[in-house]
């Protein structure tokens, strides 16, 4: 009986070695197909920017993105944007770009523009007027929060906030170590 | 993919949500476990409590090396939508939290663990399901029929996991009515569900990290297995000085000394009881076997395990189950010498002695057993 509980358990070892070495093996190459969850090209879109000139996703390529979807009428939005004002100013010249896509076609500009006063904030702010590209992006709840990193991939979705400082900082340091090697 | 669920007004996070539903159920399933190996009700209470330190435990470690921009942090750190955990600190805290409450409370461990084996089973699932909806953790680029039927180009994970853990959860539920020694169910549960987790983690693009702690978690499954079967059939330890042997499987063996014996002044004193009942087999010479049981008050549905030894040697298993009436054999395992009773819920300890004693009269060995007498 203990003979074949032994050879049982070295066959399981060797058979599971085996499936772990063979599942490792060969070069991973993801599909560049764009789609809006993670392992998958970020979909690229042009935006006009608050104040400033329109804004194509593609051009950032080689930055770290945290591309966030709000509106001004969105509680934890507004909970959470300070957090990510603090961060593009801590990590923006090593490489982050912070980039807030507000839901125009139910905000008006200027509410957008008093916000941006209110909190100071120095990172972009596209107006996505359309929501084109929130359906894009398949929003179906502010806000929410996409990680990109600088190939363009997305890592992470964070559907629903406030995020914690801590929390986008994790992954933003996450995504610049990448970036780094 | 289906991060969220709009329902009227409100718009529900799924994955939490999957996750609230499994850790309910699976807690109920532990519960109605529990009562059937009478361990005390606070088992699930203290599971739930270790889950939900845990689950603190692993947000904070995983969030506070980053530091606390305001005190508002430490609420939006235990947001359930947000899946960023650190997993091992999390595991060793709710391991210490639930061996600490079952110290207090008394619970066997190794029927505790037999106990919550369906939470694991449940939650592997729910989890599985969860992630999916959230679309985490998609695997390498795959042109599956299957797959690309449900619009992808990359193995769902833990949808994988999710079939496979209901697979190993229905396996389970037919290889756990076998007679295991307390700690084997729980241990079972464990081997199916990092076989699970071993085979498809291959199929993801994570590190080998966690398939290898998978594949180690199965072994250390199969090795326990075959320890507890080895321990059950293995040479009785022997109490010299009052010539009985203790044979029941796993560590609910207690001694109970007879005041005379078997069969003439009672078979044993009634010791008290952990929530198991305990066979006891006793030998005496010139005798042949004898069994007697002891019991816990008041008799339910549960199993009572043990070996008749006679001169010394194991002779055979003895597997009783307490639920109906009459006492009678309900069938006998063909493999080994177990055999299964089915003594009645609310009969007198008595009704189990002799079910219990007429057993060696049905082995290939020995002559009839006297009645014990309560």
């Amino acid at each position: 009986m203990r003979y074949r509980w032994i050879v049982g358990i070295g066959l399981v070892a060797v058979i599971g070695i085996a499936w772990i070495g063979w599942s490792r093996s060969g070069t991973l190459e993801l599909p560049v197909r764009e789609a809006p969850q993670p392992g998958y090209r970020a979909p690229d879109f042009s935006l006009p920017a608050l104040g400033e000139e329109t804004l194509t996703l593609s051009q950032l390529r080689g930055q770290a993105v945290v591309l966030n979807f709000w509106a001004t009428w969105c509680p934890p939005c507004r909970a959470e944007m300070p957090a990510f004002q603090r961060l593009y100013a801590r990590y923006a010249d090593r490489g982050l770009t912070v980039i807030a896509i507000n839901a125009a076609f139910s905000d008006t500009p200027e509410a957008v523009a008093d916000f941006r006063q209110h909190y100071g904030l120095t990172f972009p702010i596209l107006l996505d007027a359309s929501g084109e590209v929130n359906r894009s992006y398949r929003i179906t709840a502010l806000p929410t929060t996409f990680f990109i990193d600088p190939q363009g991939m997305i890592r992470e979705v964070v559907v629903g906030g406030p995020m914690s400082e801590a929390a986008i900082e994790a992954r933003v340091r996450t995504l610049l170590s990448e970036a780094a090697r | 993919m289906l991060p969220v669920l709009p329902i009227g007004p409100l718009t529900l996070p799924t994955r939490p949500v999957l996750i609230l539903l499994g850790v309910w159920i699976g807690l109920t399933l532990a519960e109605r476990e529990g009562r059937r190996r009478r361990i005390s009700a606070r088992l699930t209470t203290d599971a739930l409590g270790g889950l939900v330190i845990g689950y603190l435990t692993a947000r904070l470690a995983a969030l506070l090396p980053y530091g606390l921009s305001s005190p508002l942090d430490l609420i939006y750190f235990l947001r359930a939508t947000d899946a960023l955990l650190a997993p091992l600190p999390g595991l060793l805290t709710m391991s210490a939290w639930i061996i600490w409450r079952w110290r207090i409370h008394r619970i066997p461990w190794r029927a505790g663990l037999d106990a919550l084996a369906p939470l694991l089973l449940t939650l592997a699932v729910a989890w599985g399901l969860g992630d999916w909806a959230e679309g985490l953790r998609y695997g390498k680029p795959t042109t599956l029929p299957l797959v690309a039927a449900l619009g992808g180009e990359r193995h769902p994970v833990p949808l994988y996991e999710a079939a496979l853990g209901s697979l190993a959860w229905l396996l389970w539920g037919r290889l756990r009515r076998r007679s295991w020694a307390p700690g084997g169910v729980f241990l079972l549960a464990l081997t199916l569900y990092s076989a699970v987790r071993w085979f498809t983690e291959g199929f993801g693009t994570g590190s080998p990290i966690l398939q290898t702690v998978a594949l180690a978690g199965m072994l250390l499954g199969l090795w326990g297995l075959s320890r507890l079967t080895q321990e059950g059939s293995a040479t009785p330890p022997e109490d010299s000085s009052s010539r009985k042997k203790c044979f029941p499987h796993g560590p609910d063996c207690r001694w109970t000394r007879p005041s005379g014996p078997a069969g003439a002044n009672g078979p044993t004193e009634p010791a008290a009881h952990q929530g198991l009942a305990r066979v006891l087999a006793i030998e005496q010479p010139g005798q042949g076997p004898n069994a007697a049981v002891e019991l816990p008050e008041p008799l339910d549905a549960l199993d009572v395990r043990g070996q008749i030894a006679h001169e010394g040697h194991i002779e055979g298993d003895v597997v009783a189950r307490l639920g109906s009436h009459p006492p009678r054999v309900k069938s006998e395992v063909p493999t080994g010498d177990a055999h299964r009773l089915q003594i009645p819920r609310d009969s007198h300890p008595r009704h189990v002695l002799q079910a219990v004693t007429t057993l060696p009269s049905r082995l290939p060995f020995g002559e009839q057993a006297p009645m014990a007498s309560v």
